[in-house]
């Protein structure tokens, strides 16, 4: 019988800090190969640095990251992005003064076995809009365009790992389905996805397990209908 | 896309190779605490071999005068190469931080003028 394999992503007593302020006290979250975590928390209560912290992009004070079961607190974001693990920062993380195409380019100098073309197919199969927009500057795009090329070549870069920070924000509800659409069907493709995200709603129909993420702690992890009952209590003030 | 199974084990395999650098030893910072310790190092052999050969007529000791003042050329070299490194790296790093910002804030402007100021279309 084959070992049982360690999850692809633990955080275990993790603890950040900007100067003197703490803002991650300890968190230990799992995520294993094929999953959907959702890291759910109101304003402040750490959910981006957490994820800059799994990718390497703010140094730990305290704790482990381990990928694959391998400490890896002191390998750079470069390293962990070139394993696969993929983050798609809040907002849009483009580049605004290149075209989309010039875009998806710099995501197939990362791709593995990818051509230039095939990753530009791929994108434009999984958001149609894009390729009419395939000349245009990214910072001309819309909002959702803009989190659409984010997702496209994060996506290009076939990640193991794919870390999502706050996809629906500033976007339609009907962009959101969209993206959460294509987030589902990586999911479904076995690609393991940590999701943060502040409106708790979109995000629990994709979701295998969900975290509640107070004041820098983890308040409450399970199943996203055990979560739900605990969120207006928890960090919505009451909003359903 | 690679099969998901397989992409796993690579990404397991690629995380097992991972070289990882102990934070510990904090080498860049040492490196440049070296560059400026050599830049300092540097002239002060230099200065040293200078005395040293005209408080001397013996050649054998001014030509160990020479080889300090060369010793000490090659710290000052090496040290400004490792300490220009060194600071560049980060300068560098932060000017390409600001330069991203900077062109982001601009698109954006230019987006909102072209959208009759609204910020942002959501979709």
């Amino acid at each position: 019988m084959r070992p049982p394999q360690p999850p692809l992503v633990e955080l275990r007593g993790v603890r950040a800090a900007y100067g003197p302020i703490e803002v991650l006290h300890g968190v230990d979250l799992t995520l294993g190969a094929g999953e959907v975590l959702a890291v759910l928390g109101p304003n402040g209560a750490g959910k981006t640095t957490l994820l800059n912290v799994l990718a390497g992009l703010h140094p730990l004070s305290g704790g482990d990251v381990i990928l694959a079961g391998r400490r890896v607190n002191a390998a750079s974001a470069t390293a962990r992005a070139r394993a696969g693990l993929c983050l798609i920062p809040e907002g849009r993380g483009v580049f605004p003064n290149l075209t989309v195409r010039e875009n998806l380019r710099m995501a197939a100098g990362v791709a593995r076995q990818a051509a230039r073309s095939e990753v530009e197919e791929a994108a434009y199969a999984r958001f149609p809009r894009l390729r009419d927009r395939r000349r245009q500057l990214a910072g001309t795009l819309s909002g959702g365009e803009q989190q659409m090329l984010a997702l496209a070549r994060g996506l290009a870069t076939d990640p193991a790992v794919l870390v999502l920070d706050e996809l629906s924000m500033g976007l339609a509800p009907l962009v959101v389905e969209e993206l959460y659409g294509q987030v589902a069907g990586m999911a479904g493709a076995g690609v393991s996805v940590l999701v943060v995200e502040q409106f708790a709603r979109v995000v629990m129909g994709v979701a295998d397990r969900a975290a509640l993420l107070t004041h820098g702690r983890v308040a409450a992890v399970g199943r996203p209908h055990e979560i739900e009952s605990k969120l207006s209590s928890a960090y919505l003030g009451g909003v359903r | 896309m690679t099969d998901t199974s397989e992409r796993i084990e690579q990404f397991r395999a690629d995380v097992a190779d991972m070289k990882l650098r102990d934070p510990a030893t904090g080498l860049d910072r040492l490196l440049v605490k070296l560059g400026v310790a050599g830049l300092v190092a540097g002239p002060c052999f230099g200065v040293a071999a200078w005395f040293i050969s005209h408080g001397t007529r013996n050649p054998l000791q001014q030509r160990d005068a020479i080889v300090l003042g060369l010793l000490g050329l090659t710290f000052a070299v090496v040290g400004a190469a490792l300490f220009v490194k060194g600071a560049l790296a980060g300068f560098l790093r932060f000017w390409m931080a600001r330069l991203v910002y900077e062109q982001q804030v601009q698109a954006d402007r230019l987006a909102a003028q072209g959208n009759g100021g609204r910020r942002y279309p959501a979709g």
